[in-house]
C-alpha cells in the first residue's frame, strides 16, 4: 500500500470549486472576510485559470439586465426564466441574481475583459440579455481578480474533493485527495460553499467510442455539487429538470451562428422546416406554448417529433444559406469571392468555439458550402445555472423570499453551514457565466454573515474519523493493488471493477431506462423502475472500484458521484407523474402536462441517517403577475 | 414598412424598418425596427471602431423595441445581416399580433452562438 500522507486545513470559510461561481464567491467573501479577520480558502480538482464551464472561454455574456439604463426590469428576467422553464422557477432567486448581475458584469469590464461598445459606450446586445465580448480569456481574466483577492497561499489546486464532513447537522469542511501528489486532505471550515458545477456523462453521450470525452458541457463536471448536497442531507430542487442542447451531431459544433448570420434553415429529410409544421402542437402545452420566445425545450421537441416519425436526419442546410448569400452579393466574380469568405468564416465559427467539430468536418470530406450537416438533440445534462434547474434547495434572501423560501442565510442549503451558487444550487435557471458569478458573491457574503453572526464552534474531527475517510477514500487504490495479479488482463477481473466500465454502465442503463439519446428521451414509470434496480446493483458493485493510480482514483470517485446524480434524477422523473418538459424528457405514460397537480417544483433527500431518499413536492410561490 | 408613431433613425434620421426577431435573442415580442441605411454614419463609422478597438470585421446598427421604446446597436457582419428579417408592410399589417415567422432555432438556450 502506498503511503499517503495526510494534510489537515483549518480555515473559517472553504470554497469547493474553481469555475465562475467559486470566483464570484472568493473575491466577494475575501472582501467581507478582510474586515472580519476571517480566512478563506478555495480548494479546486483542476486549475482556476481554465476550470469551469468557461474554461475554454465564449463569445457572450448571456446574463445582463441593464438595470442602470433601463433597458429591461427584474420583472422581465423573472418572466424569461419562467415562462423558458414552463413555470417551474424559484423568482426569489432569480430575481436576487437579476439585481445584482449587472455589477459583475462592470466588475469583469474593470478587470479587462473586453466588452463590445459602441462610439458612445453603450453595449453592443446580440440578444436582449446578451453582450458580445472577446472572450477567448474570459475564464482567466475572472480567475485573476479570485486569485488575487484570496491570495495564492489560500487556493490549493488539483485537489479533488470526494465528500462533506459532518459535525451533526452541520456541514464542517470537506476531504478529498491531490490527483498529483500522494496526499490526503481534510478541510475544516466553520461554513462551506458548494460551487463544482453539473454533471455531464451521467447518461450516454452521442460521441462515444473514439469520440469518447467530446460532450456539449465540460466532461470533467462529474456530478461532484450533488453527490457533496445529497451526502451532507441537504434537500435537492428540480432533479428531473435536464437540459438538451441542439448541436452540430456527435462533434457539438454551435448551431447559432448558422441561424443568425448566416440564416441558415433546419429542415427535415424532406426538406420540411418543423418550426413551421409543427406549430400546432405547440397548443398541446399551453399557457407555455404561447410565450415568446418560445421556450428551447418546446423549440426541441417539435424537432424530435419529426425524428421520431422516421423524417430524420435534421439537417442544417449549410449549402442553401451559404450559396443564397453569395448569390446575392452581385457579380460572379463578387460571389465567388463572397463564397470564399463565408466558407473560411464557416471553418472559423468552430475552430472558435469546437475545434472537434471542424476535425469532424476536415474527416468525413464535408464542404459546408455544398452539403448539408446534421443536427441532432444532445444526450441530456445536469446544469442548474443554463437551461436545467438541478440543484440543491437554498434560502432565498429576506427581502425578496415568501416564508416557505426562507431560513436565515441567503443561498444557504437546508443543512446548516453549506452553502451553494452556479451548477450547485437549483431552481434558479438562466444565470450563465455572469449570474453563477453574481450567485457565488451573494452566497459568499450571506455565509460570511452566517459565521460573524452565528459563531459556530471550530469543528472538532478525531483522528480516528479522519483515519476511517482515508481508508474509505483510497479503498479504490487498495482494490486495485490486492487483486491486479488475479488476471492477465488488468481489466478484466472478478475482483473489481475499473471506473470506465463503471462509467458506460451507469451510462448505458440511464440512456435505456431514464431516456437518454437512443430512447428518443422517453421512459415511464415501469422503465425507471428498471432502472433503479439497476441502480442498486451498480451501487453494490461500486465498492469493488479499482484504481491503478491517482488519475484512475479521481475517475472512480467522479463516477461515484455521477452515480448519486443519475439516482437523484431517476426518482425525481418517477415522481412527478406528467410530462412538463416534453423536449428535454417524455413520459410516454403520462404524456401530458397537468397544471392542476404539478404546478410544484419536486424535491428529493437522501436521509443521512436511513440511507433512504424522501420524495416532496414544494410550492411554487409567484413574486410577480403572471401574464 | 413604416409607422408613424416608430421614430426615425436619430443618428440619420432615415426611417427605421420592421425586422423578425431571432428566436433566441430573448426578446418577447415579435418584431422590432432597426435602421437599415446602408449610408447611416452609425453602421458605417462602427467598421472602423470595432476592429479598432476590438479587432472584429463587425459593425452595428440602431435596434429600437417599439414596447419598451429601449433601443441599443445590434451586430451584424455584413451589410445584408439581418435583411433577410425585414417585414414587408403588408405582412405586418394583415397580422400586426401574429408570429409572422415561427421562430426558426432549435433549443440552445440562450448561450453563445
Amino acid at each position: 500500500m502506498v503511503d499517503f500522507k495526510t494534510v489537515e486545513v483549518e480555515t473559517d470559510l472553504l470554497i469547493l470549486g474553481g469555475g465562475m461561481a467559486a470566483c464570484g464567491a472568493a473575491v466577494e467573501a475575501a472582501y467581507w472576510a478582510k474586515q472580519h479577520g476571517l480566512k478563506v480558502t478555495l480548494v479546486d480538482k483542476a486549475a482556476v485559470d481554465r476550470s469551469g464551464a468557461v474554461a475554454m472561454g465564449l463569445s457572450a455574456i448571456n446574463q445582463y439586465v441593464g438595470l442602470r439604463d433601463g433597458q429591461n426590469t427584474i420583472k422581465d428576467y423573472v418572466d424569461y426564466v419562467r415562462n423558458d422553464l414552463m413555470g417551474v422557477t424559484r423568482e426569489d432567486l432569480v430575481a436576487n441574481i437579476a439585481r445584482h448581475v449587472d455589477s459583475t458584469v462592470h466588475l469583469f469590464e474593470k478587470w479587462g475583459l473586453p466588452i463590445w461598445k459602441d462610439e458612445k459606450g453603450a453595449y453592443v446586445h446580440e440578444g436582449r440579455w446578451q453582450l458580445m465580448i472577446n472572450g477567448e480569456s474570459y475564464k482567466v481574466v475572472v480567475a485573476e481578480a479570485a486569485k488575487n483577492a484570496l491570495g495564492k497561499e489560500n487556493i490549493y489546486e488539483r485537489v479533488f474533493i470526494v465528500g462533506p464532513i459532518m459535525d451533526g447537522e452541520r456541514c464542517v469542511g470537506a476531504y478529498g485527495f491531490s490527483v498529483r501528489e500522494n496526499t490526503f486532505y481534510v478541510f475544516k471550515a466553520k461554513a462551506v460553499i458548494a460551487a463544482m458545477g453539473g454533471a455531464v456523462h451521467v447518461f450516454k453521450p452521442r460521441s462515444s467510442g473514439e469520440g469518447q470525452g467530446r460532450a456539449w458541457y465540460p466532461p470533467w463536471n462529474a456530478g461532484a455539487s450533488a453527490y457533496f448536497t445529497l451526502k451532507a442531507g441537504a434537500e435537492m430542487t428540480c432533479q428531473e429538470v435536464r437540459f438538451i442542447p441542439v448541436r452540430f451531431k456527435d462533434a457539438y459544433g454551435p448551431v447559432g451562428a448558422w441561424f443568425l448570420l448566416f440564416k441558415s434553415r433546419a429542415t427535415n429529410a424532406l426538406g420540411e422546416n418543423y418550426m413551421e409544421t409543427r406549430k400546432p402542437e405547440l397548443e398541446n402545452w399551453l399557457p407555455y406554448g404561447h410565450v415568446k420566445p418560445v421556450p428551447a425545450n418546446l423549440r426541441n421537441y417539435l424537432g424530435m417529433l419529426d425524428v421520431m416519425e422516421g423524417k430524420g436526419p435534421i439537417l442544417m442546410r449549410t449549402e442553401e444559406a451559404i450559396q443564397k448569400i453569395a448569390a446575392g452579393s452581385g457579380d460572379e466574380k463578387a460571389a465567388k469571392k463572397k463564397l470564399k469568405e463565408l466558407e473560411s468564416e464557416a471553418w472559423e465559427d468552430f475552430l472558435d468555439m469546437t475545434i472537434s467539430q471542424a476535425i469532424l468536418w476536415a474527416a468525413t470530406n464535408t464542404a459546408p458550402e455544398e452539403k448539408s450537416s446534421e443536427i441532432a438533440a444532445a444526450e441530456p445534462y445536469f446544469i442548474g445555472s443554463h437551461s436545467g434547474a438541478s440543484g440543491a434547495w437554498v434560502s432565498g434572501p429576506k427581502d425578496l423570499a415568501p416564508a416557505e423560501y426562507f431560513w436565515g442565510y441567503e443561498n444557504m442549503s437546508t443543512v446548516r453551514g453549506l452553502f451553494c451558487a452556479g451548477d450547485a444550487s437549483g431552481a434558479s435557471s438562466h444565470k450563465f457565466s455572469s449570474g453563477s458569478h453574481a450567485e457565488g458573491r451573494i452566497a459568499a457574503k450571506s455565509a460570511i454573515r452566517y459565521i460573524v453572526d452565528e459563531k459556530p464552534a471550530a469543528p472538532a474531527l478525531d483522528a480516528v474519523k479522519v483515519a476511517a475517510l482515508k481508508a474509505e477514500v483510497f479503498k479504490p487504490i487498495e482494490t486495485f493493488q490486492q487483486f491486479k495479479g488475479a488476471t492477465t488482463q488488468s481489466d478484466v477481473n472478478p475482483n473489481y471493477i475499473r471506473p470506465k466500465m463503471f462509467q458506460m454502465r451507469l451510462q448505458k442503463l440511464m440512456d435505456e431506462y431514464a431516456g437518454g439519446v437512443t430512447s428518443q428521451f422517453t421512459t415511464s414509470e415501469a422503465l425507471l423502475k428498471k432502472g433503479l434496480e439497476l441502480l442498486a446493483f451498480l451501487k453494490e458493485d461500486a465498492a469493488k472500484l479499482a484504481a491503478a493510480d491517482l488519475h484512475e482514483l479521481m475517475r472512480c470517485w467522479e463516477n461515484f458521484h455521477r452515480m448519486y446524480q443519475a439516482e437523484a434524477h431517476v426518482r425525481s422523473i418517477m415522481f412527478r407523474e406528467e410530462t412538463r418538459w416534453p423536449g428535454y424528457y417524455f413520459r410516454s405514460d403520462k404524456p401530458k402536462m397537468d397544471e392542476k397537480n404539478w404546478h410544484c417544483f419536486v424535491n428529493c433527500r437522501l436521509n443521512p441517517a436511513s440511507d433512504e431518499w424522501e420524495m416532496s413536492k414544494k410550492p411554487i410561490v409567484h413574486m410577480f403577475q403572471q401574464g | 414598412m413604416v409607422s408613424s408613431a416608430v421614430p426615425p433613425c436619430p443618428h440619420c434620421g432615415q426611417p427605421l424598418a420592421p425586422f423578425r426577431l431571432p428566436d433566441d435573442g430573448g426578446w418577447d415580442g415579435t418584431f422590432q425596427y432597426a435602421c437599415f441605411n446602408d449610408e447611416c454614419a452609425y453602421f458605417v463609422h462602427g467598421w472602423a471602431w470595432m476592429e479598432e478597438h476590438y479587432g472584429v470585421r463587425s459593425s452595428y446598427r440602431y435596434r429600437l423595441d417599439p414596447a419598451s421604446g429601449q433601443a441599443s446597436p445590434i451586430p451584424v457582419w455584413s451589410r445584408t445581416a439581418l435583411r433577410d428579417r425585414i417585414i414587408e408592410d403588408d405582412v405586418l399589417a394583415a397580422s400586426p399580433d401574429e408570429d409572422v415567422i415561427p421562430g426558426d432555432a432549435p433549443g440552445q438556450g440562450g448561450e453563445g452562438i
